[in-house]
């Protein structure tokens, strides 16, 4: 049997407190869900395989980041060398989807450019009429980048969220 | 000697919290402290690569090399941790150093708790957003509330367009009329928030809550002295509710003796307190609220005609629920996410069977009493969705309004009796002579039926 080459990757969870980014992890990593909210605070890192194919794995090293009060030194460390970025929002809390336009721009100076993708999360309360799905299409196109719905809650699209990252690297 | 001294850096290690470890110039790891493995939450073994003890370095493969070659003094990762099963968190700060050894350039990596400094920190951020979080949570309830009543109906719809003409229009006075439970209450205050500024007071009183002696005092105030008690000046709620609204439900039940004087300040805006002589003006919209007839009371001589007229500017009658056919499941709905919610239960709709019982329903408590079969349902429903048996519907069966309104009285008139023993005996015949079931069918207790049937002689 021929070696798998494993090659590995930092990724870099951004976004408001509160949307889910822990969660996504958890679902990713564990297959675990918990409905209490605990704050993250620097960061919380975590990894998984995930095979490309029979001779080659990513090996993703997940940088879970606390919300972002401040753009200073700090930060730029934490993302430095990232290999690509999920920006979380919460679909039920708009000025979420708003917070992310600054923080994709720093990522991006911080990061040589870098993939990155959004999620859309907590999209169970999304199929409940709970919030108003034009008004995010709208706001997720201005950021210009590409939205994959998913809800950590339902296990709904979570593993193909980081999948697609991995895609473009 | 040796193997001594480093039992001692051991423990000097473990007591100022810090680990390390070093590493050759193929980040190779050569060296490292027992506490290590506390912090990076796995197993570490002599000749393991940088990457895997150390994944945080992952995509600083330039800073890494930086330091070693000592172009880079230091490199400081702060606030880290690892998911651990167990769900403890222990937090750790990273320094990457370069050292040399017997001429070897080698990364002396160190690795310092954080745990007691992170966790004041996190016990304050954890407050501080969940509170931002129900803030959220309740600025989005006021916007649905600005929004106006959940449904899609037309009466629904016109109420929205009505709340929308008369929120400019700040000094109108409006009269809601409706059913109890139909959500006078909420309209004052949709029209409330729609037309006030944030922080404008939202004040209201149930004109038949109180008696009717502490009444005015309630409204107008009173001065020091006004009457026996009345130790103190105090405000009355007029002046409380300046620069928002006075909502004043019940207002049929405003005694007599009390409208003319009310009257007087919805003409002028101005009024006097009890035992006062100075006069006070206030900015003051005013709602109130009725489930009379209030023509009929100003035929009855029981409500002042002149007040009727001033108050009846704008007018909204609201819908009884019965008449709100589909959004009477939106509604159903939305008490069940506002309660699974509230109680921490996992249900998620209604069954097909529990739409049916809900469509079937007089709702002659309205909203109120929908909302409170809703919450008795949710606590109680071991099922992910409502079902029928979980709705407990009190009073008279569903009665579907077709079929009442295909009664028609003739006009010779009817016997109330024979008709009441005709249905006895049609329930009777439907349930096969089943007493308990014919009950159930006529929205009786066993008891009271068997009366009626032993008074009409089919039972002995």
């Amino acid at each position: 049997m021929a070696d798998v080459v494993t090659l590995s990757k930092k990724i870099c969870l951004l976004g408001s407190f509160g949307v889910g980014k822990t969660s996504l992890v958890r679902r990713f990593v564990h297959q675990t869900f918990e409905e209490n909210y605990h704050s993250t605070i620097g960061v919380q890192l975590s990894q998984r395989l995930i095979a490309l194919d029979e001779k080659a794995q990513f090996n993703l090293i997940i940088w879970d980041l606390a919300h972002i009060e401040k753009y200073d030194n700090v930060l730029k460390r934490y993302l430095h060398g990232a290999h690509g970025a999920i920006l979380v929002f919460d679909v039920s809390r708009p000025e979420t989807l708003e917070a992310l336009t600054p923080m994709r721009c720093f990522f991006h100076e911080n990061s040589k450019g870098a993939p990155c993708l959004a999620a859309a999360n907590k999209y169970d309360l999304l199929e409940k009429d709970a919030v108003d799905f034009d008004t995010i299409s709208r706001n997720v196109e201005a950021l210009n980048v590409r939205c994959v719905y998913t809800s950590a809650k339902t296990d709904h699209q979570v593993d193909m969220t980081f999948r697609t990252l991995c895609s473009m690297f | 000697m040796e193997l001594a001294v480093k039992d001692y850096f051991e423990v000097i290690l473990r007591e100022k919290k810090t680990a390390f470890a070093l590493f050759d110039q193929d980040l190779i790891l050569q060296e490292y402290s027992l506490n290590l493995k506390q912090y990076i939450a796995i197993q570490v073994k002599k000749n393991n690569p940088l990457w895997d003890v150390f994944p945080e370095l992952i995509g600083s493969e330039d800073v890494v090399k930086s330091v070693v070659t000592r172009k880079k003094r230091r490199f400081i990762i702060t606030k880290l941790t690892r998911f651990k099963s167990s769900g403890q968190s222990c937090y750790y700060h990273l320094t990457i150093l370069p050292y040399t050894q017997n001429g070897y350039a080698k990364l002396l990596c160190i690795v310092s708790d954080g745990t007691q400094e992170v966790a004041l920190e996190h016990e304050i951020q954890q407050k501080k957003y969940e509170i931002m979080l129900l803030q959220s949570t309740l600025q989005r309830s006021g916007i649905e509330a600005q929004s106006g009543f959940i449904g899609r109906s037309a009466q629904i719809q016109s109420i929205h367009e009505f709340v929308k003409k008369i929120a400019p229009v700040r000094s109108s006075t409006v009269l809601l009329q409706g059913e109890s439970g139909t959500g006078k209450n909420l309209a004052a205050r949709i029209i409330h928030n729609a037309s006030m500024q944030q922080g404008a007071p939202f004040v209201e009183i149930n004109c038949a809550g109180i008696p009717d002696t502490l009444l005015e005092s309630e409204i107008f105030g009173y001065e020091k002295g006004a009457f026996t008690h009345a130790l103190s000046s105090k405000k009355g709620l007029l002046e409380t509710a300046d620069g928002g609204t006075l909502f004043l439900d019940e207002i049929g039940e405003l005694p007599f003796s009390l409208q003319s004087k009310f009257l007087a300040f919805l003409e002028s805006k101005r009024f006097r307190r009890l035992g006062d002589t100075q006069e006070r003006q206030v900015d003051v919209r005013i709602i109130a609220a009725t489930n009379k007839d209030l023509m009929k009371a100003v035929q009855n001589k029981e409500f002042r005609e002149d007040l009727f007229f001033r108050l009846n500017v704008i007018n909204l009658e609201l819908p009884p629920l019965r008449e709100l056919d589909d959004d009477i499941i939106l509604l159903a709905e939305n008490f069940i996410n506002h309660f699974a919610y509230s109680f921490h239960k996992t249900v998620s709709g209604l069954s097909d069977s529990a739409i049916k019982k809900l469509k079937a329903h007089r709702w002659s408590g309205n909203v109120r009493e929908l909302r409170n079969v809703i919450e008795r349902a949710v606590i109680f429903t071991e099922n992910s969705m409502l079902d029928a048996p979980d709705l407990i519907l009190i009073g008279a069966a569903a009665i579907s309004d077709s079929w009442l309104e295909s009664i028609q009285i003739p006009q010779s008139g009817i016997s109330l009796p024979e008709l009441e023993q005709y249905l006895i005996n049609s329930a009777m015949n439907k349930a096969e002579g089943n007493v308990s079931r014919a009950a159930r069918l006529l929205g009786l207790s066993l008891d009271t039926l068997r009366y009626r049937l032993k008074k009409g002689g089919t039972l002995s």
